[in-house]
Order: structure tokens, then C-alpha cells, then sequence
């Protein structure tokens, strides 16, 4: 499956990444600790700004979702209380998708994996590192990184975000499973889905450790 | 990163001498446009990346079948989506700010009010269904001139999107699916080309007499440090024609007739070269994907 | 110099609630009751009005309507039909239902806030995604022809009239019904994820009790259109055959109810995980989360949709990092709503 990642990309914000996955391709700039406006100070945390922009035509209430499920995850995943009375402001943009408009599970995995990226590249803090995996239950088969067409003909399908410590998938930090599933096929996918991430995670590693070298290249 | 772009004192200066010694920070000559790198998506018709320099967006276009206006019941519907976000800089916040509209509308007046697409042409069954085209505008990177960048993919994006085939029963129609039937290019009567003048008074004392030998200068293509410290500009829309399509001088330093003159007629050059660019761009990824996707087994004529 | 002494300051408990929300919901909870004083596992009572019609009879554009009351919060949901034309494109084997959520807070007018856009957006996917709706239930029925006789207007249906229904050409069209649902929340007096789960069982409510209409046309069907050319100022008119749809609201004994994927006790419940105030490796399980300590103070908290069958249609879990959700507390969050599924929820 393919996975690549160009973290630095734009010039005027704080952190950048651009990633593609799969058939998808999404870039998400972050800049922080910025002024926040007066109705989005917080006293003692950081506010979180999600703008999430759609690949094809305006933003509709499906992106209100999605960014409401990325806030979620990412309000636990910051260090907030490190820039109280400050703002991150995240935009996440969507270039390619792979996937009918009524799914979200393939632009929403990539969503999380890119703010990784620019996370870290803008240098906010972070509690750990995450990985996020998507799959769907066709038939009682397990499928992996799902295209939009196995997709819409699944029974079921799942997002899975891991939290990250010493190179292993510690607890789940976010779970979106849409469908017809029972209990056993859940629980199957979850730890399937532990190594998937883990894998990921080396992924990450590489990336981060070849773009430090290249900043660090002088000295 | 602040919400505005500071230029301190010394950068202005520094870039207003260069200017006046007659090189610009990135010794680019003054009337050409910067380096282009264009991206058109093997697999999706429609979707283009256009880069000048640093400043770089993405273009989609996207067709649905609706029903028309009832006042224009022949013609189909085309909307240019521009929203900027802050990803391409914290000065286009999340409230349209003035430049965002300014920007929105030049390449909605050089593209839509031109009739550069053929509206009628998007006609399906008249009164009832005509196609929908729409073009979303996603700007990534700013480095100043998004509206000649912004024109430009947009044309380009036109011109590699082919709509789905349709056939029509009486008075019901059956959209075909891309992969069934060969999807059909847009018809695109002429390709308005916006170039953006941005002008420098490097002296004090503003001259009465326009001329060759007074101190103001004229940049075409002004990135944005070049932007931030313009005095003026103008944006002009031609096509190969020399068709003028729209014309935009906002204020700023003014300039004489004989200098606006001069610089439509020097533009013909770069319009040219820009127009050109597109179709051999075009041609290049049909004979790409002629070649990757075996059309001419799908042919059922013969070479002579 | 005089030494200032610090005096304990306490708070009425509704103003704690509010400055400092996990403080009260720990002092609660190592007394073991919740501020809102129901069991840690209990549920809020709900309660559905099964076979009230009053909407559906007085209102001609209604065609199901569902009320649900839990505490003093209610949900009033109606479904509203619009009809639109199929050209084979989409080729989606299950419906959904668009949903509008209003809760009323007593502000005139506005623009919908965020809860109201999400739990909207929610309804969304997840009714398509439960494939509750096969799109062949959406396909309306061959089109009926309105034929206006001396003593009124008369109409006839391919399928009931065949000996007197006279064919038109035109009607090779095929049409679907597209559902409407307009959530109107009173007195919010929960969560969040609460009044998701009401507004779920509304919406499964209202679609088991959905009729749908017959559709006509009338006999003329030449309407003229007025046309304006862009090269000239003047006014044209064309004719057009554009037959409008009408529904067949005179005849509500044609009215017929459409097949659903509904499986018995799809219903949706909410918990919250909150570290014990005793013992700090354990977490404690809340669910139906209500009130504002519990709202503002648990940031680990699931969604879960389960049936009587067993099986699970949607799960949404975010780990706030302070309650750790592990798998047990997983397999026994969906262990309770399997649970409320056979037991039923009235």
C-alpha cells in the first residue's frame, strides 16, 4: 500500500506535511502557539482551531463531523496545558480521496496520520506518538487499508487510532466502527489492526529520522 | 507565525535598490513569469497542480447533472469556487478578507463572465437537465499572484476534464459511467490568460511626466516580498486572440495611457507562451495516456 | 504586620459544577453516586408515544412523526418527503434520511450551531451506514394521471386502475422519495451523545411508522416558460413538457409502509470512563451521561448501537486520556447495551 510522506512543504506555516496513503493524498499545515481571538481563549490550555477542507466542492456538516472526531482525539493528544492562552490552529486539506462522499473512514485516517507528520514538524508537543489504521469486514474477511470500492461494498467498516509508547501500540484512542459486526469480528480486527499500526510506526520513524538528518545535514 | 507578514525597514530598502540597479532578488528579468511545474493527475480527469516559483494550489474540476436556471433553460451552470484558507498564509483568516473577494472575482470576470466555456454546449435536454461544472480552487502555498497562478489552473484544469457520455431516451438520460463509455472534453471557446503588472516608484517624489526614463518601474509576476512593497498594479486579461477580456487598475501608482499600451502589446508575448504551455501540456498527457491505456484498441477506425 | 489567614471557602454545588466540574464529579463519585444521583450504570427513563397520529392527520405534508421524552427533555421529529429523478448514477444499495436538528435554547433564528450540524451529519451516516434503508423502498410507485372530469378530478393508478388507466409515452422515468427529518429538541437537558441517542431512536421510530404517498400527473402538461436570451433584452416563451409531480394527499388509503432493514431494539447508548477517585488504576464505567460535571469533566467516552440479534451497528470511542479505556471496560460497555437491547428501553 502505498505511503509517502514530505514533511516542510508550505513556507508560511509553523509545521507542514503532505501525505499519500494509499489512494488518498491530504496536506495539513499547523501553526502554533499563535494569538487566538478573544471567544477562543482558554485560561490555562491551548485552543485547538480544526479547519478541515474538502477535496471536491465546499465545506458541508460532513466536515464538521469529521473535524469534531479529529479535535477529539488531538485535545487529548497535545500538550495543552504547555501554551495556555495560546491557539493551534490545524488545517487539513484534501486533494485526492478515494471514496464515496458518504464514507469518511480512508479521509479520516489519513487526516490523523498527516497531523502527525505536521504535528512534530511544527514542533508541538505531544503526550505520544499515534498511528491510525483503517480496515472493513467483508463477508467475515478482514481487509486492510480498504480502496473506496471495497469500501462501499463492506459489511463493516473501522478506524483505529493507537497511542504509541517504546514502538508499541499501547491503548486505542479512537474508535470509529460503522456497520453490521458482532462482538468476536471487533475484536479480531483490534488486534490485528495492534501490528498494523506498529508497522506504521516504523514507517514513522523512517520519515523522522531522514528528515532530521537532512535538517541537521550542517552539522 | 504571526497572524501578518512583517517586512522590516531594511528588506524593503534592500529590494528597492536592487530594483533600481535593474535585477530583482531572484535575478529573474522583469517581464518574464517564474518557473512553472504543472501536475495532472493520471487518473482523475479534472485535477490538476500548478506551482509558479513557490506559490502553489490545487485546481478540481467536477460536472453533475441538474436542472438549469429557468430564465436560461439551454444553458448549463458553471461555478469557480476561491475560498483561501490559512493553510496558504495567516493573512487570509477564516473571515473573507478583502483581497480573498478581490482575487475570487478577477478570475470569476476573466473566466465565467468571458464565456470562455461554452455554456450551451453543456445543454442536455433543454429546460430540464444541463450539467453543472465546477471549479474548486485550493490554495496551498502563497508567494504572492494568486490570481494569475489561480486563472491558469483553472484553464488548465478545464481543459483536461472530459465529462461522463450521455445517452438520451426521449426524455430520460442515462449517465455512463467513465470506465463504460470514452468521457467527452468540455468545449472551451478561448483561453484568457491573466497577467498581474505590479509597478514601484523608487523615488520619493511622485513625476508628472510618465516615461522611459522616469524612476518607476514595472514588474510582471511579483512574488511576495516583490507584492508586499508594490505601489501599485494591474492585472491584465488577454487571450491568443489579443482579445482584451477584463482590465483591472485598483488605485495605486498611477500610470499613463502610452505605458498601458506598451504593456498590453508586451504581454502578447508571455499570453503566447502561456496559452501554448497549456496545450502542449494537454497533448503530452493524452499521448501518455493513449499510450498507458491501450486507446487504440478502442478505435474502430483504421490509419490510412 | 498581621498574617492573612487562608480561610476554606466553599461553593454551593451547582457553582462548583461550573468552576471547577471534576473536582464536584470526584466528590460524587468517592461517595459513590453521580451528581445527577442515578447509579453508575443506570440508564435515564425513556418514553416513546406509541399511536399519536395528530401530526400526520393535520398536516398534509407530514408523513411520520415519532415524540420522545426522557426527563424533561423532549424530541419532536417529523418526516417531510421530497421526490427526485433517477438516472441510473447511483448505484447505492441503501437509503439514508436528512436530518435537521434544532435544539431550542430561546435564541431567535441563527445559523445552527456545531452540536446542531454534528448530530445532524450523525443521524447521516450512521442510518445509511446500519443499512437501515434499502433504496428499493425508496422507489416510487408507477406515477398515477389525474383526469379532470364534470364532477371533479379523478385519479388513476396503473397497478389499482388497469382496466381504465390510459398509458403515457413520457413515463419512463423512475423516481425516488428522498426523507426529511426535522429534530426539534426541547428543554436540552443532557449530553451531548445523550441526545444523540434520543434523536436516533426517534428517527428509527418515525421510520417504522413512515407511510408513503402515490404520486400523479395531471393530463395537460404543456406549461409554458418564460426565456430571456443573452444577446438580447426581450422576453420569449417556450413550451416545455415538464409535467409536475403531485402528491396524492385526497387518498390516504393509498398510503402504504415501506420495508426496513430495522432490526428489534437498535438502540444507542453512551458511557463515560472517569478514573475511581480511590483507587487510580481502576476507571469507572458511567453511562447516559448527563449534567454539566459530567459533560465538562469525562473526555473518554463511548457510543455504542446494538441490537436484539447481538450484533453491533456503530461504535465511537475517543480516549481522553484520563479514563483509560481498556478492552475490558470495552467488552462491558457492549455487554450493557446488548443488554438494554433485549430488555427494551420504555
Amino acid at each position: 500500500m502505498a505511503f509517502q510522506v514530505q514533511m516542510s512543504v508550505l513556507d508560511n506555516s509553523d509545521g507542514s506535511a503532505e501525505l499519500i496513503i494509499g489512494n488518498t493524498k491530504v496536506i495539513a499545515s499547523v501553526s502554533g502557539p499563535i494569538e487566538p481571538k478573544q471567544r477562543q481563549e482558554l485560561p490555562n490550555q491551548a485552543s485547538l482551531e480544526i479547519i478541515i477542507r474538502p477535496a471536491k466542492g465546499l465545506s458541508t456538516t460532513r466536515e464538521k463531523l469529521l473535524e469534531d472526531k479529529l479535535r477529539a482525539l488531538l485535545q487529548s493528544i497535545i500538550i495543552r496545558y504547555k501554551y495556555p492562552r495560546q491557539l493551534i490552529s490545524i488545517v487539513v486539506q484534501f486533494l485526492v480521496t478515494d471514496e464515496d462522499p458518504k464514507f469518511t473512514a480512508n479521509e479520516l485516517n489519513a487526516a490523523i496520520n498527516c497531523c502527525y507528520f505536521a504535528l512534530i514538524d511544527a514542533d508541538i508537543a505531544l503526550y505520544s506518538s499515534f498511528a491510525s489504521v483503517v480496515s472493513c469486514i467483508t463477508e467475515n474477511k478482514l481487509i486492510q487499508n480498504p480502496t473506496g470500492k471495497e469500501l462501499s461494498q463492506s459489511d463493516s467498516h473501522h478506524v483505529v487510532c493507537f497511542n504509541i509508547q517504546e514502538g508499541k501500540a499501547d491503548k486505542i484512542l479512537l474508535l470509529e466502527s460503522q456497520g453490521e459486526f458482532v462482538q468476536e469480528e471487533l475484536f479480531n480486527l483490534l488486534s490485528e489492526s495492534v501490528s498494523n499500526a506498529e508497522e506504521l510506526h516504523t514507517l514513522q520513524r523512517k520519515y523522522l529520522k531522514e528528515k532530521i538528518d537532512q535538517d541537521y545535514i550542517w552539522k | 507565525m504571526s497572524r501578518s507578514i512583517e517586512i522590516s525597514e531594511n528588506q524593503r530598502k534592500f529590494l528597492l535598490e536592487s530594483l533600481k540597479h535593474g535585477f530583482r532578488l531572484t535575478d529573474r528579468p522583469f517581464d518574464h513569469v517564474r518557473d512553472i511545474s504543472l501536475y495532472l493527475s493520471p487518473t482523475e480527469y479534472g485535477y490538476v497542480e500548478v506551482s509558479w516559483g513557490k506559490t502553489k494550489l490545487a485546481c478540481r474540476v467536477t460536472a453533475t447533472v441538474t436542472t438549469p436556471y429557468e430564465d436560461r433553460p439551454f444553458e448549463g451552470i458553471f461555478t469557480i469556487n476561491s475560498e483561501i484558507s490559512t493553510m496558504a498564509s495567516m493573512r487570509f483568516d477564516t473571515s473573507r478578507s478583502n483581497e480573498e473577494i478581490l482575487i475570487a472575482r478577477i478570475i470569476e470576470k476573466a473566466v465565467r463572465r468571458s464565456n470562455s466555456l461554452d455554456l450551451e454546449s453543456l445543454c442536455i435536454i433543454a429546460g430540464e437537465k444541463v450539467w453543472e461544472i465546477t471549479v474548486d480552487l485550493n490554495y496551498l502555498n502563497y508567494d504572492g499572484n494568486f490570481i494569475d497562478v489561480g486563472c491558469f489552473a483553472v484553464m488548465l484544469a478545464l481543459h483536461h476534464f472530459k465529462k461522463p457520455d450521455i445517452s438520451i431516451n426521449g426524455n430520460s438520460i442515462v449517465v455512463h459511467d467513465i470506465n463504460e463509455r470514452q468521457p467527452v472534453p468540455l468545449s472551451i471557446l478561448h483561453i484568457p490568460i491573466c497577467l498581474t503588472y505590479s509597478f514601484y516608484n523608487l523615488t520619493d517624489k511622485e513625476s508628472n511626466i510618465k516615461g522611459e526614463d522616469a524612476d518607476e518601474i514595472c514588474l510582471l509576476d511579483a512574488d511576495l516580498l516583490e507584492e508586499l512593497n508594490r505601489d501599485g498594479s494591474l492585472v491584465i486579461t488577454l487571450n491568443k486572440n489579443r482579445e482584451l477580456i477584463q482590465l483591472s487598475k485598483n488605485g495605486g501608482l498611477p500610470i499613463s495611457a502610452q505605458q498601458f499600451l506598451e504593456l498590453t502589446f508586451k504581454s502578447m508575448k508571455t499570453i503566447d507562451q502561456l496559452t501554448d504551455l497549456i496545450k502542449t501540456k494537454i497533448k503530452e498527457h493524452e499521448e501518455l495516456r493513449y499510450k498507458t491505456e491501450n486507446f487504440k484498441l478502442l478505435e474502430a477506425s483504421a490509419d490510412r | 504586620m498581621s498574617s492573612a489567614d487562608l480561610k476554606q471557602v466553599s461553593f454551593p454545588p451547582d457553582v462548583l459544577a461550573r468552576i471547577a466540574p471534576d473536582v464536584s464529579l470526584e466528590r460524587h463519585l468517592s461517595l459513590g453516586i453521580r451528581p445527577n444521583l442515578r447509579n453508575f450504570t443506570e440508564f435515564n427513563s425513556i418514553d416513546i408515544k406509541s399511536n399519536n397520529q395528530q401530526l400526520q392527520e393535520n398536516y398534509n405534508n407530514i408523513f411520520a412523526s415519532s415524540i420522545v421524552k426522557s426527563g424533561p427533555t423532549t424530541i419532536i421529529n417529523t418526516l417531510t418527503l421530497g421526490v427526485v429523478e433517477n438516472y441510473g448514477q447511483d448505484k447505492d444499495k441503501y437509503g439514508t434520511v436528512y436530518p435537521v436538528v434544532e435544539i431550542l435554547r430561546g435564541r431567535m433564528g441563527g445559523a445552527p450551531t456545531d452540536e446542531e450540524m454534528i448530530l445532524g451529519q450523525d443521524l447521516y451516516e450512521t442510518i445509511y451506514h446500519s443499512k437501515l434503508i434499502p433504496n428499493e423502498s425508496l422507489q416510487v410507485k408507477p406515477i398515477g394521471l389525474g383526469i379532470k372530469e364534470e364532477d371533479g378530478e379523478t385519479i388513476y393508478y396503473p397497478d389499482l386502475q388497469e382496466a381504465d388507466y390510459i398509458p403515457q409515452s413520457e413515463h419512463e422515468k423512475s423516481y425516488s422519495f428522498v426523507i426529511l427529518s426535522s429534530i426539534k429538541v426541547y428543554s436540552k437537558h443532557t449530553s451531548t451523545n445523550s441526545l444523540f441517542d434520543l434523536c436516533y431512536l426517534s428517527c428509527v421510530d418515525a421510520l417504522q411508522k413512515l407511510k408513503l404517498p402515490r404520486l400523479y400527473i395531471m393530463d395537460s402538461i404543456q406549461t409554458k416558460v418564460s426565456v430571456k436570451s443573452k444577446k438580447s433584452t426581450t422576453r420569449g416563451l417556450i413550451s416545455t413538457n415538464k409535467a409536475e409531480l403531485n402528491i396524492d394527499t385526497a387518498n390516504k388509503q393509498h398510503y402504504y409502509s415501506i420495508e426496513l432493514n430495522i432490526k428489534e431494539g437498535s438502540i444507542s447508548s453512551n458511557y463515560g470512563i472517569v478514573k475511581s477517585p480511590d483507587n487510580n488504576d481502576e476507571s469507572i464505567l458511567l453511562t447516559d451521561l448527563q449534567g454539566q460535571e459530567e459533560e465538562s469533566a469525562i473526555l473518554s467516552r463511548m457510543s455504542i448501537i446494538t441490537n436484539k440479534t447481538g450484533s453491533i451497528n456503530r461504535i465511537s470511542l475517543i480516549n481522553g486520556g484520563d479514563g483509560d479505556i481498556s478492552l475490558e471496560l470495552l467488552r462491558d460497555a457492549i455487554e450493557i447495551s446488548k443488554r438494554r437491547s433485549k430488555e427494551g428501553v420504555m
